[in-house]
């Protein structure tokens, strides 16, 4: 042991385990090419191995990486997490793994090319019919034609590990839409600046070298010769398990992030619709599945795709990146045929092996796999997507049993592996500074590149994982590695490859092309927020008054101003009868359990909008929001002291947020539906207030509270002293246009808004323009003192009238610019049932689907 | 022969308009050895865009269109003319008489991929336990595939109840089996089913029924609306439709518009559509016979 420590540097809690391959010890010696590595750990203070792992975790949730494991917005995501230190890979291992995964992308182009096309493999029984015509990846609508760029999966991802011998061995294949190089950019950049020193010593191959690769296979697809593309990448939203990726990718690959709804095909060709109409798009970089690709020609059952998309991939009007189709090739269901499917398609021998794989539907596999099964882990043969792998060793008895029957009765269904143990590599133990050793596999990645392909020098490393796919993995709290290449030594020095994107037009307001669905959001984003702070203000005012000696004398206000709260659906049951009570309510709507009617349940909503809207929002913004909306994730406050800082904080934070979306974003469209968001829903929230606080019989203490609310308390004392009366505060908060509190205020701004926005060339004026001008003249022309006279009725009818048009005004904004970009329905199908397109319902019949 | 003129009229009227939609149909008849399709053809109202038809993977016809206006009523109107011949009495009796067991290893050596993908499984139609069990009494070791099959036919019409009412929904086939009752889809899959977990090949046909019997005959159930049955492959003969909701074997009364696996590679008419809002759906189907005198050959469409 203690020799142990003292060439590796920083202790090293507990032996690699027997017969695992290590990659770092080598006869209790670092291995040749770890040389440096233990260099850099034995002259490591324990203390600053532990500053390191500080500084990698808080750069990782500065960017907030984050796998979002159950497809949930609502924040159960995971945060990202890395080892501080890379694992180092042998050049010459390195060249003999990169040799084997470009022949293994060549073959399964290959393999996909030939079964949507010649089917030699069929034809000469490479493979059995069932694992192609019994294949639900197949897609019959695919047959028949050739996607521009002929059948080519062009980006590629392959999941391998070393067996005890050091040999490497493929899991699994992903040739869809491959996720992970993302995290492996982020995991570099997280990793290389803080250890640039050992960075340079290695010389480590750069990664931008493959991702100038992948923008040049975006760039030939572009089937328009003489005009730029236009490329966005679609991804299935937040509810897609890596939507951090999808966003990361795209900033860093300079296109634009859509999701289904934001295209629509017209004349089989593809449009993304924007502000100012829709626009053609030449190449989808595409982050979904085939089968969630196009509800009407793939797959029925979801509308999260683009209907008509195959139809303008068929005609060449568009390129998919990967084409349609190619999810087929990394079904398990092919890799024990993967040997003899090389000899055929490409005259060679497979270098790189697989895991031992059987297909359970060829009765002598079956056999063998029943024979032993507790050596295999069984998993589903088409589908490799939802991770699921049992292992019969570990079953007790009567479930085994239960997959016996299951393999005996549906054995097409299933595949058995032979999982090597795993070769395993030390990580920095969080919280401690000793390093243990993990279980190791890779992702690699790959693209296509004339003829053959490019393997990006480096990986994702995902340690302590299940070896085949990286869900899983991730939901058991899996780290993840860097993966370092060193340059060969006869490599010339390495140029740092430029990202930016050539011949970049200059003047170029690209605010014009944002796709609607953004400015929606964005929209929303900015009523949720200015929401929140209204719901903040009113609580605040509520728990102070509560919280004084003179309660009971405030008790009108909290009843109006909870009446408020509950207009605005954040209360749900009544205040109470004592101030005891009432407390317990206000606090309870602070942060209580039910979400959707709290505060946290606002910001909650901010934070899935901000998400949604990120591509838009600055770093600094970004940093701002996301402190603001886990300020009350924290632990629970039940005191009113506790609850007065929090209301405190979350309001300075909203202020933070609108001054940095002020100074730091660019005046698109998107900063206008930002502001109209925020506008709208403050003056519709001001009026809310005076219809419920200035009821006839108002109070000193109402006007007072209204003010506090308002935030124009010190407006109207440094007008009007300390008199308070109705009409001048009606006016303050109604009528006054240079208070920025006001709704005339609000009125003036959304007025010029509207004005700047595109509109249809035939109205002279928009539908949403009109409502605003009746509104500003209607708060023009008012005579407020008369308006406040009498018994009320003339202010109620002038604050009813005010909240009418702003209900308007808001349908109005939506239909007139956010309409056509509604996420499409499906028709029900028109025969003598009624099927909603077969919407989720699977046959109930296979055994998985219980 | 007899001659029919179809029409298949779907009207959906929504409450707010629909800005855009997709479609594709499968509303055409197709040519067979014995049907052949004199005209067919197929208007929707309002105007379409995109349109372009060709056979899927099936050999059925298929139209893709576009609604590009503004509407508040589709409606797709599919129109034909059809001749189908008598059922072949000489061809069913000289059928080989293979037993089935023979004929589902015959089907799994099969050269034929057409043939030998319909013995596995399908979106909607999976081979399970439960249906090879439902299916066994009809199959006894040795019996010919096709009297197995009649047999087959017989029982799914005895044992299942034809409800309409219960099924509004498509239902999986796993609950059609459990509640014994469904449509006609239903009872088509279920023969599929059953077949195909004995290792056999079965087809899913869609099409309809002459709407008004000829005096002294009984109308046949499934006769508003698009009709549906089941094939299975004979080695050595080829495919042979069967009715399970009528219990009759498929004679001159049934016009065939598509195969496919399951209903999901027919479906006669599927949209997306943005916009719209509650839609209420309307289908008017009508088989009429031409008499021969009228529908002189060469007659083009009205």
């Amino acid at each position: 042991m203690l020799a142990i420590q003292n060439s590796s540097g920083l202790p090293l809690g507990g032996a690699a385990p027997a017969g695992a391959y290590d990659e770092y010890l080598a006869q209790q010696v670092p291995r040749p090419h770890q040389a440096p590595l233990a260099d850099f750990l034995r002259a490591l203070p324990p203390r600053d191995a532990h500053r390191l792992a500080g500084r990698t975790r808080r750069r990782i949730a500065e960017q907030e990486v984050t796998f979002n494991i159950l497809g949930d917005p609502e924040g159960k995501n995971r945060p990202w997490a890395v080892d501080p230190l890379p694992l180092v890979l042998p050049r010459a291992d390195w060249d003999t793994l990169a040799a084997g995964l470009r022949q293994r992308a060549r073959l399964l182009t290959a393999l996909y090319a030939d079964l949507y096309g010649d089917r030699r493999l069929l034809r000469e029984r490479v493979v059995p019919a069932e694992t192609v015509m019994g294949n639900p990846a197949l897609y019959r609508n695919c047959l028949g034609w050739s996607p521009r760029g002929g059948h080519q999966i062009y980006l590629q991802a392959c999941d391998v590990a070393r067996d005890p011998s050091g040999a490497f061995r493929v899991f699994s294949h992903r040739t869809a839409s491959p996720t992970g190089f993302g995290y492996a950019l982020q995991n570099r950049l997280a990793i290389s600046g803080s250890l640039q020193g050992l960075f340079e010593e290695y010389r480590v191959e750069r990664l931008g070298s493959f991702f100038s690769a992948i923008r040049h296979c975006v760039e030939q697809l572009n089937p328009r010769q003489n005009a730029p593309g236009r490329v966005v990448v679609l991804s299935a939203g937040l509810t897609d398990e890596s939507s951090f990726e999808h966003a990361y990718l795209t900033r860093y690959l300079g296109y634009e992030l859509v999701e289904g709804r934001d295209l629509t095909v017209r004349d089989r060709t593809v449009y993304l619709k924007t502000l100012s109409g829709l626009q053609r798009v030449d190449v989808v970089l595409r982050r979904i599945h085939d089968q969630q690709a196009d509800p009407l020609a793939l797959r029925d059952n979801w509308l999260s795709g683009v209907s008509g998309l195959a139809s303008a991939a068929e005609a060449g009007n568009v390129a998919l990146l990967n084409p349609l189709g190619s999810a087929i090739a990394e079904c398990p269901v092919f890799k024990p045929y993967l040997s003899a499917a090389c000899r055929c398609l490409l005259g060679e021998d497979l270098e790189l092996p697989s895991v031992e794989t059987r297909w359970c539907g060829d009765p002598a596999a079956l056999q063998e796999v029943l024979a032993s099964l507790n050596q295999w882990v069984i998993k589903p043969a088409f589908e490799d997507r939802q991770g699921r792998v049992v292992r019969p060793a570990l079953l007790a008895q009567a479930e085994r049993a239960q997959w016996v029957e299951r393999l005996l009765s549906s054995p097409h269904g299933y595949v058995a592996e032979q999982w090597p143990e795993l070769s395993v590599s030390p990580v920095l133990a969080e919280c401690s500074s000793e390093l243990i050793y993990q279980t190791l596999a890779l992702r690699m990645f790959l693209c296509r590149q004339g003829n053959d392909y490019s393997v990006m020098p480096g990986a994702l490393a995902r340690m302590g994982a299940a070896p085949d796919g990286m869900f899983l993995a991730v939901a058991d709290e899996g780290l993840s590695k860097d993966v370092w290449v060193p340059a060969s030594a006869e490599a010339p020095p390495q140029e740092d490859v430029s990202l930016a994107m050539p011949n970049l037009r200059v003047g170029l307001r690209r605010g014009l092309d944002v796709p609607s669905r953004l400015l929606d959001d964005t929209y929303w984003l900015g009523r949720y927020l200015e929401r929140s702070e209204s719901i903040a203000r009113l609580l605040r005012c509520a728990i102070e008054r509560i919280s004084s000696d003179t309660a009971v004398d405030a008790w009108p206000l909290l009843t109006a101003i909870w009446k408020v709260l509950q207009s605005m659906e954040v209360a749900s049951s009544g205040l109470g009868n004592t101030p005891a009570e009432a407390t317990s309510q206000l606090l309870n709507s602070l942060r209580g359990d039910k979400d959707r009617s709290t505060l946290r349940g606002q910001l909650r909503s901010v934070h899935g909008l901000a998400t949604r809207t990120r591509s838009r929002l600055s770093r600094d913004a970004w940093n701002v929001l996301h402190r603001l909306t886990s300020l009350l994730e924290q632990d629970a406050t039940t005191s009113v002291p506790g609850a007065l800082e929090q209301l405190d904080e979350v309001i300075r934070f909203l202020a933070a947020m609108r001054g940095s979306a002020c100074d730091n974003v660019v005046r698109s469209h998107a900063w206008t539906f930002l502001d109209m968001g925020c506008r709208v829903e403050r003056a519709t929230h001001t009026v809310g207030l005076l219809r419920n606080l200035l009821r006839p019989g108002a109070l000193r203490l109402h006007m007072e509270g209204l003010l506090d609310v308002a935030d124009s308390l010190l407006a109207y004392r440094s007008r009007y002293l300390s008199s308070l009366q109705i009409a001048p505060v009606v006016d303050l908060l109604l009528t006054d246009d240079t208070n920025p509190r006001s709704v005339a205020f609000q009125v003036a701004e959304l007025n010029r808004h509207v004005q700047s926005l595109p509109r249809d060339a035939m109205a002279v004026r928009s539908r949403p323009e009109k409502r605003m001008i009746a509104l500003q003249s209607l708060l023009l022309t008012v005579d407020v003192p008369q308006a406040c006279s009498g018994d009320g009725s003339n202010l109620r009818a002038l604050l009813e009238d005010a909240t009418e048009l702003l209900w308007q005004f808001s349908d109005d904004v939506s239909r007139v610019w956010f309409s056509h970009w509604l996420p499409p329905r499906a028709v029900s199908a028109p025969s003598w049932i009624n099927e909603e397109l077969e919407a989720s319902q699977s046959p109930q019949l296979s055994p998985e689907s219980r | 022969m007899n001659r029919y003129i179809v029409s298949h009229l779907t009207r959906y009227e929504y409450e707010a308009p629909v800005l855009y939609s997709h479609h594709a149909a499968r509303l055409r008849p197709r040519a067979l050895p014995w049907q052949s399709v004199q005209w067919s053809t197929l208007e929707v109202s309002p105007g379409i865009v995109g349109q372009h038809a060709r056979a899927d993977y099936f050999g059925n016809e298929c139209d893709f269109f576009e609604v590009a206006v503004e509407y508040d009523c589709l409606e797709v109107r599919a129109r034909s003319e059809v001749s189908v011949c008598p059922p072949l009495k000489v061809a069913l009796d000289s059928t080989p008489r293979i037993p089935w067991e023979q004929a589902a290893s015959k089907v799994r050596a099969s050269e034929l991929l057409s043939v030998a993908e319909l013995s596995f499984d399908s979106p909607l139609v999976r081979r399970h336990s439960m249906l090879r069990s439902y299916a066994e009494p009809s199959f006894p070791p040795g019996r010919a595939l096709w009297d197995a099959v009649v047999d087959l036919n017989e029982r799914i019409h005895r044992e299942f109840r034809y409800d309409p009412a219960s099924t509004h929904v498509s239902m999986p086939l796993g609950q059609a089996m459990r509640q014994r009752s469904g449509v006609c889809q239903d009872f088509a899959h279920v023969a599929i089913g059953c077949l195909r977990s004995l290792g056999l090949s079965a087809r899913y046909v869609s099409g309809y029924l002459e709407t008004r019997p000829p005096p002294g005959q009984p109308r046949l159930v499934g006769a508003d609306a698009s009709h549906a049955w089941a094939g299975v492959y004979v080695p050595g003969y080829g495919w042979l439709d069967f009715d399970p909701t009528n219990a009759v074997l498929p004679e001159s009364r049934h016009v065939t518009v598509a195969f496919g696996r399951d209903f999901s590679d027919v479906s006669p008419l599927k949209g997306t559509w943005v916009g719209g809002s509650n839609h209420a759906l309307t289908v008017a189907v009508d088989v009429e016979p031409v008499p021969p005198q009228v529908a002189a050959p060469g007659v083009t469409p009205p």
